[in-house]
């Protein structure tokens, strides 16, 4: 999903300015580091780009993209539903990622 | 723009006749309500969008830019949004041009954008509204149609109507139009709103 499909998906659901969006994106990036960024290969393809057009390329994992459009719609004020749908979106994605990425490795007997 | 096809001066006229008052209502008068109704409807509940393309400017003195025939000079009220090369402008005040870039604002008449390059061409999108009508010093109408939906027409007919009977103090005949007016304007909000478009901006 590119930065433009995002950005239809939040128009579908109400009208926002490009540049309320761009700030809503990058702000709903950052949150999305605080939540995972000490896991930043299950977050990010390459290094965090700020976004500030249509044309650019996000470098967030694809399908963190549906949450991060609920979080942009709770940020216009669509209501604090699509601030958990956010939550539990980007979990189960972060969830998925971590264990396409455990596929094959043995985990470590810690002794307990 | 909607365009009934009746021209102002034959409905003013067929009004005139209508109207049972004593007190003699000029035409100037009928035409300052007939406008007044047009550019409300038009601002508020048709905000029918147009575009404009200027070069690189910064400061445009809005109200000067050249619009087609049929369509009234643009107040910065009107601007829905602006765009600079691809760029959407946020709308802000005069305070704010010495702190953010990729905005716009009104300084006295002049429509004003601060961007981070010289923009080559900005694109205005605007609330299109219809022109004036005028009457000549004789008090003739000049030509100009009723730039309402067809169907809507009688909308203006009850708040001329109403008016008229307002100013000659008939105040029974000017409370029964002004509530058929307001019936009728309820229905054409709902009829506008029904055909707003319903994706991005």
């Amino acid at each position: 999903m590119t930065i433009k499909d995002v950005f239809e998906k939040v128009s579908l659901e109400t009208p926002i300015e490009q540049r309320r969006f761009f700030n809503y994106y990058n702000d709903s990036v950052s949150e999305l580091e605080g939540l995972y960024g000490n896991d930043k290969k299950n977050l990010f393809k390459g290094e965090p780009v700020i976004v500030k057009s249509l044309s650019d390329e996000s470098t967030v994992l694809p399908l963190y993209n549906t949450a991060i459009v609920d979080n942009i719609l709770f940020l216009t004020g669509l209501g604090e539903s699509h601030k958990g749908e956010f939550i539990r979106k980007a979990h189960a994605v972060y969830l998925k990622y971590w264990k396409d990425g455990a596929k094959g490795k043995q985990v470590k007997n810690l002794g307990w | 723009m909607f365009d009934s096809g009746i021209a102002a001066s034959a409905f003013v006229s067929g009004l005139k006749n209508e109207i049972d008052i004593a007190l003699p209502i000029s035409n100037k008068t009928y035409i300052e309500w007939l406008n007044a109704l047009e550019q409300l409807l038009y601002t508020e509940f048709i905000r029918e969008q147009c575009k404009i393309i200027l070069a690189n400017e910064t400061e445009i003195d809005i109200e000067s830019v050249t619009v087609p025939a049929e369509e009234n000079n643009i107040r910065f009220e009107d601007i829905y949004t602006v765009f600079v090369d691809d760029v959407q402008l946020m709308k802000s005040t005069i305070v704010n041009p010495d702190i953010f870039v990729g905005i716009y604002y009104k300084q006295g008449k002049k429509l004003c954008v601060k961007t981070e390059t010289v923009p080559e061409e900005i694109i205005i999108y605007y609330f299109v509204k219809p022109a004036l009508k005028t009457v000549n010093a004789s008090d003739v109408i000049q030509t100009g149609n009723v730039m309402l939906p067809y169907e809507f027409i009688d909308i203006v007919g009850a708040k001329l109507r109403g008016e008229a009977y307002k100013l000659a103090n008939e105040d029974a005949n000017a409370a029964k139009w002004l509530n058929d007016y307001n019936a009728l304007l309820e229905s054409f909000k709902a009829w506008a709103l029904s055909r707003q478009s319903k994706f991005g901006m």
